[in-house]
Formats: C-alpha cells, structure tokens, sequence
C-alpha cells in the first residue's frame, strides 16, 4: 500500500499527539482528563475506521493504533506493565499477525465484497441503540461504590510477579499450556498437507 | 321341598343351560333339530316342574321366604347385589311363563318342521324363557332391568328368525328400537332412585319411598320416567308401533312373546313397583298423578288399538292389536285409585285395580296364547295370513275352529268364561274409582267383541274364499293339536279363581293383593255391581251381534264394504293404522335426518377437518416456513442473538439497569 | 456522579472508562455482524477483548482493595494478563484456520461459507 501524503500527515499528527499526551501526563495537574479524552477519542475513531474501511491492509493497521491508544489509556490508569505488555504483544505482534494473514490469503488491495446495506442497518440499530445504549444507561444510571480513589500501586511489575507465583500460580501454568496448544495447533493446521 | 326352596333360583337355570347347550351345538352341526328340541323342552320342562313346586309353597306356606341374593359390585362403599325373590306375584308368574313356554314349544315341533334354522330358533326361545324368568324373579332393580334387555334381545332374534326376508329383519329393528326408547327412560328412572335412595332393591327402594325420602316432585318424574319402560315393552301409545310388525316372526313365538309373556312384562314391573307409584302423590300437573298418566295412556291405547283391529285384513295383524288394546285395559286397572285425603290434601293413594289388572294378565296369556297358536294353525293349513282369502275352514279344521271359538268368546267377554270375570273386575275396579275411563273402556270392550267375532267368522264361518283345493289344506298334527286343548282349558276354568262365588280362600285376590303402604289394601269387594254387570253384558252382545250381523249370517244384514264406503274417513283412518306409523317416519326422516346431517357435517369438516387436519396442516405449514431462517451463515445467526439478548435485557433488565451498584 | 456537568467531564471516574469500553465493545461486535472478511471477523474479535480488558483495568485503579478479589488492588490487572495471553493464542489458531479456509473455499467470503444451510 502507498502511504500517501494525506496518510504521512495523519499518521504523523497523530504520533505526535501520542507523545505530548505521555508529556502532559508529567507536567499538567489536568493531564489525566486530557490524555483520558484524547486516547479514547482517537482509539475509538481508529477502530470505527477499522472496522468501515474497505482496504484490509488499512483496516489492519488502525487496529495497531487501536491498539497503541489502549496501552496510553493503560498507563493513564497506572498499570504500566500492562501498558507494555499490550503494546509489545497487541501491536507489535498479534498486528503483524494480521497482516501476515491478508498476505498470505491476498486481501491486500483488493476490493472487498460488503453485506446488503439492509442487514447492516440492522445490524447497525440492534448493537448501537440496542446494545450500547442500553450498557450506557447501566453504566452511566448508578452510582458505583467504590469507595475513595485509592493510592496507586507503585511498584507494579514486582507485585504482578509476585502474584503470578502465590494466588494466581495455576493460571499461570495454565497459561503457558494454552500457549503450547496454540502453538502447535497453529502449527499443525496451517502447513502443507504431508504430500 | 327344601332342595326346591334353597335352590329357587334354579328355576331361570334350566332355560339358560339348554339355550348354551343349543347354542354350542348349533355352531357344529346347523341342522341338528333333535337335540335342540330335546334339550329346549327338558330344560323348559324342568323350570316348569319348579315353578309349580314353589307356587306350591307360597300357597302352602306363606311365612317361608324364598329369595337370596350376593354381592355382585361394590365401589367404595357402595354395594350392588344381585338378588332374587319369590313372593306371590312371581310365583304365579312363574308358572304362566313356564307353562306357556313348554306348550309353544311342544307346538313348534310341528310348526316349524319344514324351517331352516331350527336349533337356532329353540336356541332363542330357551334363551327367552331364561330371560322372562329372571325377569320375574329379580328382587332388585338391576335385574330387573337385565331381564328386560335381555327378553328385547331374545325378542329381537326370534323376530328376525326368518333372515331370508328382509321384513323380518326391518321388524325386529324396529321392535328393539322402539323398546329402546322406553328403556331409555326406564334406565333414567332407575338412576334417579338409586341416587336419591344409594341402593337398588326393591325393599330398600320401597321402605325409603314410603319413609317420605325422596322428595315429591323427584319422585313423581321417577315414577313417570319408570312407566317409560312398560310404555315401550307392553306396547302402549305411542311405542306400540312395534308390536304389529313384530307378527313377522314365526307364529308361536308371537304366541309366547307378543301375546303372552314379553309383553305382560311391563304389567307386570307396573306391579312389583305400585309401592313407587301408588307414592308418587305429587301432581305432574293440575290433580293429575303419575297413576293418572298411567291409566289415561292405558285408555288411549285400549281404544286405538282395537279402532285399527276393526279393519284389519291380516289374521295376526287383528290378533296383535287386539294384544296392544289387552294390554292398555291392563294398565288402566292398575291406574285405578282411591285418594286418601286428610286436611284437604292428598296424603296417598290406594290402589283400586290391582288385582283386577293381574287377573286379567293371568286369563289373557291363556287365551290369548290360545288364539294365536290356532291362527297359526290356519296359517300352516292355508299358507296365507289374509283373512279375504279365509273362510269356512270348521270344516276342515275343527279342533281348532272349537278352540278359537272358545278363545274368541273368553276375550268378547261371554258369560262365565274367564275373560268375562276378568273384564268384569276391570270393569268393576274403574267404576269404584268413579273414573271417567270406565266409558271409553266399556266402548273399546264393544270394538273387542265386534273385532273378534269378525275374525271368528271371516275365517271359519261361511264359504271358503280361497285357491287351494280341499286336498291341499293341511290340517294340523297332533303336536298342534294337543296345545290348543290343553290351553283351551285355562281359557275357560281360569275365570272361576275370580269370581264373586269363589270361596275365600281360592279366590285370586287373597293370594295376590296389593299390600304395601299404609293405609291398607282395598277391600275384598263381594257381591254384584248390577251397573258392572249390565255394562258387560251388553257390551258382550252389542258387539258380537254386530259381528254375526255383518260376517256371520249366511246373509250378511249389514254389508261390510258398504259400511267402509260410506265411513270412508274413519275406515281409512283406521286401515292406515291412524297414521302414527307414517308420523314416525316423518319424525325420524326429517327431524333425525336432518340433525344427523348436521352433525355428520360438523364432525368431518369442523371437528376433522379443521381440529385435526388443520392443526397437522399448520405445523407442516409453520416449519417449512421457519426452516428457511437456517441459512447456514453465521453472521445471520449471531444477529439474531444479539437481537434476543436486547429484548431479553429489555424484558428482564429494564428496572435494574439504573439502580445504584 | 453528582456535581455539574464540566466537573463530571473534568474530574475522570471509572464510569468514563467503562463508556468507553461499551462503545469499543459494541464496535467490536458490529464488526464481528457486518464484515464479510473472515480476517476482518477476525481482527474484530480483538476489539471485544480489548474492550474487556480496558474494563478490568479501570476497576483495578478504582475499587476497594478489599473488595477486590484474591490479588488485591491488582486482580483486575491480573485478569486482564491472562485475557491478553488467551488473545494472542485465539488470534494465532484463528488465523491458522482462516488460512484453510482460504486454501479450500478459495475466498475469504464468510457469506460462501453455508454448508450449513436447510
């Protein structure tokens, strides 16, 4: 795909605006409503486009952006090895995942086929003024008790470590089997049948 | 005589053991003729020796009961039995029946010699006499009604006996059906009691009606709906269509059916249960009691019957009516009552025609069987049953000329023969009654006379009007013979248990009387009624003179035909048998008809065709419509989840969803 | 939330975060509904994740430690290791099959896809 000037410009806009958003975040006592609304603005910009845009290659790379918004909302809520993990894993590999899959299938480029425009007002009725509005009203109506904004976890990493070897020691090596099944399912599925 | 009055219900038994045994035999060997009269009158014989054993011990010891019974049901706490009883009224019964039976079937020997079929026939009359006896023996309500079907089934066989002709089989349709319809009351009458009494005996029925617990108005439409049942089986107006078209049959077993036996029964469950009647004190309408209906619809029937007998052609046809018409004099005596009033209102009632109904049941199974058997005698010697084709048979039939006379003048009532007692206590029960039926049964004694002299004469008097040369009458054998005398005898001597002569204890009301309630039986009554006797008298030659005027002289004074010309109307009513028959027609072609299409149309097109088939149709038509939303794309079937979990939110979640977490 | 509006807007709660995540998760499923790319489908059911975990991670910053569950202030984030993880294998295998999808059908057409059908 050519990344024309109109692409350089929005791309690059928006990195920048990334960057001043981890600056502010330091300096500015408002910094966190700023950073919040910005993240969640372009995050959920890039994933409508996501999911319009015809181009699968396109369409590929705003779901890294989505991405990378979601590791700056992660840090904006102090959960900053989580903010790394997100966007090691989600953008630097299950991304590329993606568009390895449009390779190899050759989607790139192509002009996709879409539904009829009426099943996708169905579609577009029942999930917005259905689904969405009625999560907001359940989310927005109540008052949550939570009790006081309580004091940030400093030390993240080590506490997560320690977590992952007292009370969540069995999901972790649950984990790590699922990860092996997956990797050899992927495996096994996916190469040429044994002539 | 302990055997005999430990073992009283044995009596039924022998009729019913030779019925099977025929029945059994038949089915091997369809001609097997011998056995089947051998087996028929032992048994018959058997239950006829019985019969006079235990009349014998009601008449020699009163006190000793002679009934039992078990227990055949019970459900909860509620018992049916089966039980039996002989008291004086089924014990004379008894014997009518048993003797009558053994000498129709003597008869039939000879009768039916050249019939196919005849196991078949002893069969059904061994069969019937089993049913009759049970029917006279039942103690119970549930017996009774058995009996009662079962004497219409054997009814029914013996009718359509001749299956070769499609009337027979007609008649007997129309004799089981007819019957049904006043069972069907009968049925309904019983339910009602065993409802409001829980038991179906007839003490315990009797003692609980006397005891006042049944309430008046229930217990009047009991009564009336009981009557429903004799209305239908003795042939009374308006279910006695059946009775003439029953003469299908073979001719004695009109004698012991139809004349004698089957249709006595209703006199005689009318009877066993006047404790219900005579109790029935609550007016159906105005002052007009259950007994009231009883003898009004006795009235109409005696007199319309022997209106239609009087034109008559066919020789059974004449003898039939004149059945029906017997019978409706029966059930007008047992009408009669005395009211017993105290403080202006009518407490009970004392039956006044009892005994005067019975006597003439016991004479007229005599004669009447009597009368029959001889026209089956003419039948068999002329092969033909129209009286215009009849006439001075004496000659060639004497035995049975003497006999039918003396049949013929006991039922016209001449002097001194049974049926003149017999009548004469009719007669004499309805004036003490001071009832106003008495005239119209003077008048339909008139029609009696004039209508059997009339056959007397059409068929044995004058010249012969037939086609069959002298050599081809065949004149009756002696197994023919020897019934008619035999029965020639009762015909003439029954009458003298009746009489105002007869010495107390011979005389029939002292052994059968009415004795339930509780003001007593109506009294002995001696001496002449000189109004009675006059009545009788003249009625007796008012219509037999008529008769010998018009058939008898060797120069008819009044010629018949020239009387019907100018009564045209009436003769024509009355050959067209008044029409009832042809209003059934229309009642049951039009009205039943109709409503029988309509409901035939409801239940294939509404009930099948939508209830049934539609709903089957529907479902077809449902699923094939709903199997296309199964497109096999995903994407569709996630729609519609996400459909189904908004409405499902909406539905279940509205109110929580803003409430305080 | 009580106060005026500016000051709702201002001051950052976790209702804001949740928002946020209704509207990616419903986005999320538009696209899982209305994308007839298999790859698509796809890269969708990762927005839902996403979505879920965005909302494990505000409860952990906002609720009681004590309330929370067995890891204290940081259960949610723990959660949302293990959703990323479970992702990241669902997203390998996913592709993995759409890839034999695309060798038999010959398209990625989810619509071609109705062997299924009545």
């Amino acid at each position: 795909m050519t990344l024309r000037f109109a692409d350089k410009l929005v791309f690059g806009l928006l990195f920048s605006a990334a960057f001043l958003l981890l600056i502010s975040i330091l300096l500015f006592n408002h910094g966190e409503t700023v950073a919040f609304y910005v993240l969640s603005i372009t995050m959920i910009s890039a994933a409508m486009g996501m999911v319009v845009v015809r181009d699968i290659i396109r369409s590929a790379f705003l779901l890294a952006l989505t991405f990378l918004c979601m590791g700056g909302l992660y840090v904006v809520l102090n959960a900053t090895f989580l903010a790394a993990a997100q966007i090691l894993i989600y953008a630097g590999a299950v991304a590329i995942l993606f568009v390895f899959g449009v390779m190899l299938t050759h989607q790139g480029g192509v002009d996709l086929p879409e539904h009829t425009f009426e099943f996708k007002l169905m579609t577009l009725i029942f999930v917005v003024c259905g689904l969405l509005l009625l999560l907001v009203r359940a989310v927005w109506g109540g008052m949550w008790r939570l009790g006081a904004d309580p004091m940030p976890v400093e030390n993240n990493i080590s506490k997560i470590g320690e977590l992952f070897f007292s009370t969540y020691l069995l999901p972790f090596e649950i984990a790590s089997v699922i990860l092996l099944m997956a990797l050899m399912g992927a495996i096994l599925i996916a190469r040429k049948e044994p002539a | 005589m302990e055997l005999i009055s430990q073992n009283a219900w044995l009596v039924a038994l022998f009729p019913l053991l030779a019925a099977l045994f025929i029945f059994l035999g038949a089915a091997f060997n369809r001609e097997a003729n011998k056995m089947a009269i051998t087996l028929s009158l032992l048994g018959t014989g058997f239950s006829f020796v019985w019969a006079l054993a235990l009349l014998a011990l009601r008449l020699t010891q009163p006190e000793r009961l002679l009934s039992g019974g078990f227990r055949w049901l019970s459900v909860g706490t509620q018992n049916i039995e089966v039980s039996w009883a002989i008291d004086n009224l089924s014990s004379m019964m008894l014997v009518v029946v048993t003797f009558v039976s053994l000498l129709v079937q003597i008869y039939s020997t000879e009768y039916m010699a050249h019939d196919k079929g005849v196991p078949r026939y002893y069969g059904a009359l061994s069969l019937f006499t089993f049913s009759m006896l049970l029917l006279v023996l039942a103690d119970n309500l549930m017996v009774l009604y058995a009996g009662w079907e079962l004497v219409g089934v054997s009814s029914y066989l013996l009718i359509g006996f001749y299956t070769a002709k499609p009337e027979a089989g007609i008649a007997a349709k129309k004799a089981f059906i007819v019957n049904r319809i006043g069972d069907f009351g009968f049925l309904i009458g019983i339910m009602i009691l065993f409802y409001m009494t829980r038991s179906l005996g007839f003490v315990e029925v009797s003692e609980a009606v006397i005891a006042g617990k049944i309430p008046g108005v229930t217990l009047a439409i009991a009564a009336l709906l009981l009557f429903f049942g004799p209305m239908g089986k003795s042939a009374q107006f308006p279910l006695h269509v059946w009775l003439p078209d029953a003469m299908e049959g073979p001719t004695p077993v009109s004698a012991l059916i139809h004349a004698a036996t089957m249709v006595a029964a209703g006199v005689y469950m009318v009877a066993k249960l006047m404790p219900i009647f005579a109790a029935a004190t609550t007016p159906l309408f105005g002052n007009f009691l259950v007994l009231d209906f009883i003898a009004v619809i006795g009235g109409i029937t005696a007199i319309l019957a022997a209106a239609i007998a009087v034109t008559q052609m066919d020789i059974k046809r004449v003898l039939a009516y004149s059945t029906v018409s017997q019978l409706g004099f029966m059930m007008m005596a047992l009408g009669m009552y005395q009211p017993v009033i105290e403080n202006n209102v009518l407490v009970a009632v004392v039956p006044l025609g009892y005994t005067a109904g019975i006597f003439h049941l016991f004479t007229h199974a005599f004669f009447k069987a009597m009368l029959f058997l001889c026209s089956g005698a003419v039948i068999h010697a002329v092969h033909t049953n129209d009286m215009a084709q009849m006439g001075g048979l004496r000659k060639f039939l004497p035995v049975t000329a003497w006999t039918c006379l003396i049949g013929t003048a006991s039922i016209s009532g001449f002097p001194f023969l049974a049926g003149f007692w017999s009548k004469d206590e009719l007669l004499l029960s309805m004036w003490e009654a001071h009832s106003p039926l008495f005239w119209l049964a003077a008048i339909a004694a008139v029609l009696t006379a004039f209508y059997m002299f009339r056959l007397y004469f059409m068929t044995f008097a004058g010249e012969y009007r037939g086609s069959l040369t002298p050599a081809e009458i065949h004149a009756p054998g002696w197994a023919m013979r020897l019934p008619l005398i035999i029965l020639a005898v009762p015909s003439v001597l029954a009458g003298f248990l009746g009489t105002p002569f007869t010495p107390e204890n011979w005389h029939f009301q002292h052994f059968i009387h009415y004795s339930g309630g509780q003001h007593g039986s109506a009294a002995h009554h001696a001496g002449f009624n000189m109004v009675v006797l006059g009545v009788s008298l003249t009625v007796f030659f008012v219509g037999a003179g008529l008769a010998w005027a018009m058939y008898g002289a060797a120069k008819p004074m009044i010629d018949p035909k020239a009387l019907a010309t100018k009564l045209k109307p009436l003769h024509a009513a009355s050959f067209n048998r008044f029409y009832i028959d042809d209003a059934y027609d229309f009642i049951v072609r039009v009205l039943v008809m109709s409503v029988a299409k309509i409901a035939y149309f409801i239940d294939k097109y509404i009930l099948d065709g939508m209830l049934v088939n539609g709903l089957g149709l529907f479902t077809i038509a449902g699923s094939e419509t709903l199997r296309y939303s199964q497109s096999g794309r995903i994407q569709h079937y996630l729609l519609f989840v996400i459909m189904m979990l908004v409405a499902l939110i909406l539905l279940f979640f509205w109110a929580p969803l803003g409430q305080v977490i | 939330m009580n106060g005026t509006l500016t000051q709702q807007m201002v001051h950052i709660s976790v209702q804001h975060y949740l928002v946020v995540a209704a509207i990616l998760f419903c986005i999320g499923l538009y696209g899982v509904t209305a994308s007839r790319n298999l790859i698509k489908v796809l890269m969708s059911i990762e927005l839902l994740l996403n979505a879920v975990n965005l909302n494990f991670i505000a409860f952990s910053k906002y609720i009681n430690p004590e309330a929370a569950g067995a890891g204290g202030a940081l259960t949610g984030q723990m959660v949302a290791i293990f959703v990323i993880t479970v992702a990241a294998a669902e997203a390998g295998v996913g592709l993995a099959i759409a890839l034999n999808v695309f060798k038999h059908f010959k398209t990625m057409d989810i619509d071609k896809l109705h062997l299924m059908k009545w």
